[in-house]
C-alpha cells in the first residue's frame, strides 16, 4: 500500500493565503479613493479665478487712469478726450498680452465708452447700472464730508443718508437739479455713514470727499459708467467678461 | 485519480508574488518618502501654499479710491536691490553692513507674520517690459534661493503710471512715453516647504 498524498489542508492554507492578499489590496484601493475624493485640492486651488480678477481689477484701474488723464486737460473738445483716452487704453492692451503670455495665457481687453460719449448718466446703485444695488453704503466712519451731486434723471425719490448713531438723518431729491448741489457735513464725536436710498430711480454723477474718523483723507466719485470686457484663454478653457467700471473713481 | 501538484505551483507561484509585489511597494513607499517627495499628500500641501500666497498677494493689492495699493507702493519704492532672510530681517544680498542696508515694507511685514512664522521659504520677483516694450526682465527682489521641485507660484499684474512716483534706482522703465502707462509688472510669490 503506497503513502495517501492529502493535498486539500496546503489548498485550504493557499485559499485562505490569497483571500487575505485580496482584502489587503481592496482595503487599500477603498482607502485610496475614499482618500482623492475627500480632498478639495483641485477645487480650491484654481488659479484661473485670481487671474480673472486681477485682469478685471486692471483693465478697470487703466481704464479709470485714462478717463482721469483724459479729462484733466482744460479746454479739449470731448471728442479730443475720447481720443487721448483710446491711445492709453490701446497702448495698455498692446502690452498686456505680452506679460500674461510669460504664464501660457491670452488675453485682450476692449472699452465700450458709449455712455461718456453720448452723455448717458450714470445711476445712483452701488455699480452705477438701472440693476444695480439701490439701496448701499457708499463710505463708512465718516468725519466730515462735502458731497457735490448733479442729478440729470429722476422718477420718485432719491435720498442720500447721514446715518450715525446720535443723529441720523436723510436729504430727500425729488427734482433734477440745474446747478451741482453741495451738502457740507460734520461730526466731532459721532462718525457717520453716506449711504444712498432709490439710487435705482435717479441718475447723473456725484463727488464725495472728506476725511474719515481716523483722519484719512477719502474721495468717491461716478461721471459715467464704462464697459470694460476681458477675454482670458488658457489651454483648457475661455473666458469673456464685460464689467461696469465707474469713471473717475 | 488527480494530480493537483501544477495547480498548486501555480497557486503558490501567485501567491509568492503578490506578497513581493507588496513587499517591494511598501519598500519603496516607507524609504523614498521626504517632506519634498511628490505624492497625493503633497498636492494638498501645494494647495495650501497656493491658497496662502493668492491671499497675501490679494491682500496687499486692495485699493482704496485715490490710493495705490500697499503692493503697488512697495513695487515703486523698490530700490532695484536683492534682499534674503538672515533668520531676523531681509537685508541686502552681500552687502549688509548698514542697517539702511534691510528692505522694510507692506510686503516683508505680512511675509513676516505668515511664511516666516510658518517656516515657509519664499522668494518675490518681479518680470516687467523692458523699455523697447518687447522684451522681459525679471529681477529678484527677496531671494532665498532656488526653489524645490514642488514649489508653488502665484502672480499679481500691477499696472505703474507716469504719474505715480517711483524710485530712482527701481530698475522698470516707461515702456510708452507717449501716454500715461509706465508699464506692467507681473509679481511672482514662489513659495516651497523645507
Amino acid at each position: 500500500m503506497g503513502i495517501i498524498k492529502n493535498e486539500d489542508a496546503q489548498f485550504m492554507l493557499l485559499a485562505g493565503f490569497i483571500i487575505a492578499i485580496g482584502l489587503v489590496i481592496t482595503t487599500v484601493m477603498l482607502n485610496n479613493i475614499i482618500f482623492e475624493s475627500n480632498m478639495a485640492g483641485e477645487a480650491g486651488g484654481d488659479p484661473i479665478k485670481y487671474d480673472i480678477m486681477n485682469l478685471m481689477r486692471i483693465s478697470g484701474d487703466e481704464m479709470k487712469s485714462a478717463y482721469r488723464n483724459a479729462t484733466n486737460v482744460s479746454g479739449v473738445s470731448k471728442g479730443k478726450m475720447i481720443a487721448n483716452f483710446t491711445n492709453q487704453t490701446q497702448n495698455f492692451s498692446a502690452n498686456l498680452p505680452k506679460i500674461y503670455a510669460l504664464h501660457g495665457e491670452g488675453v485682450s481687453v476692449s472699452w465700450d465708452v458709449s455712455n461718456w460719449k453720448y452723455n448717458v448718466s450714470a445711476n445712483f446703485t452701488d455699480d452705477g447700472t438701472a440693476t444695480g444695488e439701490t439701496n448701499w453704503t457708499v463710505i463708512e466712519n465718516v468725519k466730515d464730508s462735502k458731497i457735490t451731486i448733479n442729478i440729470t434723471n429722476i422718477s420718485g425719490i432719491f435720498q442720500i443718508g447721514l446715518i450715525n448713531i446720535s443723529k441720523p438723518s436723510w436729504i430727500n431729491l425729488t427734482t433734477t437739479t440745474n446747478t451741482p448741489l453741495t451738502f457740507i457735513n460734520s461730526t466731532t464725536i459721532d462718525p457717520y455713514s453716506i449711504v444712498f436710498r432709490f439710487g435705482n430711480t435717479t441718475s447723473g454723477n456725484y463727488t464725495i470727499t472728506g476725511n474719515t474718523s481716523n483722519s484719512r483723507v477719502f474721495l468717491r466719485s461716478r461721471e459715467y459708467i464704462l464697459y470694460s470686457t476681458v477675454t482670458l484663454s488658457t489651454s483648457i478653457m475661455r473666458t469673456n467678461i464685460t464689467i461696469p467700471v465707474s469713471v473717475p473713481w | 485519480m488527480f494530480d493537483d501538484k501544477a495547480q498548486m505551483h501555480t497557486l503558490e507561484g501567485v501567491a509568492a508574488a503578490t506578497i513581493m509585489l507588496l513587499v517591494i511597494v511598501y519598500a519603496i513607499d516607507a524609504t523614498s518618502m521626504t517632506p519634498l517627495t511628490s505624492s497625493t499628500a503633497n498636492v494638498h500641501v501645494e494647495t495650501e501654499l497656493q491658497v496662502l500666497g493668492q491671499d497675501i498677494l490679494g491682500a496687499l493689492d486692495y485699493a482704496e479710491p485715490g490710493y495705490n495699493s500697499k503692493l503697488k507702493n512697495d513695487v515703486l519704492t523698490w530700490n532695484g536691490k536683492e534682499y534674503v532672510w538672515n533668520g531676523t530681517k531681509y537685508m541686502e544680498n552681500g552687502n549688509a553692513s548698514y542697517l539702511q542696508n534691510n528692505l522694510t515694507n507692506n510686503l516683508t511685514n505680512i511675509l513676516g507674520a505668515t511664511l516666516i512664522t510658518q517656516g515657509i521659504a519664499h522668494n518675490v520677483e518681479l518680470t516687467f517690459l523692458a523699455n523697447n516694450g518687447t522684451t522681459y526682465v525679471t529681477r529678484r527682489m527677496i531671494y532665498n534661493g532656488d526653489p524645490s521641485e514642488n514649489a508653488v507660484i502665484v502672480f499679481r499684474k500691477i499696472v505703474l503710471q507716469n504719474s505715480d512716483t517711483i524710485n530712482s534706482g527701481n530698475p522698470i522703465k516707461d515702456i510708452d512715453p507717449s501716454t500715461n502707462l509706465y508699464n506692467i509688472v507681473d509679481v511672482k510669490l514662489i513659495l516651497w516647504r523645507m
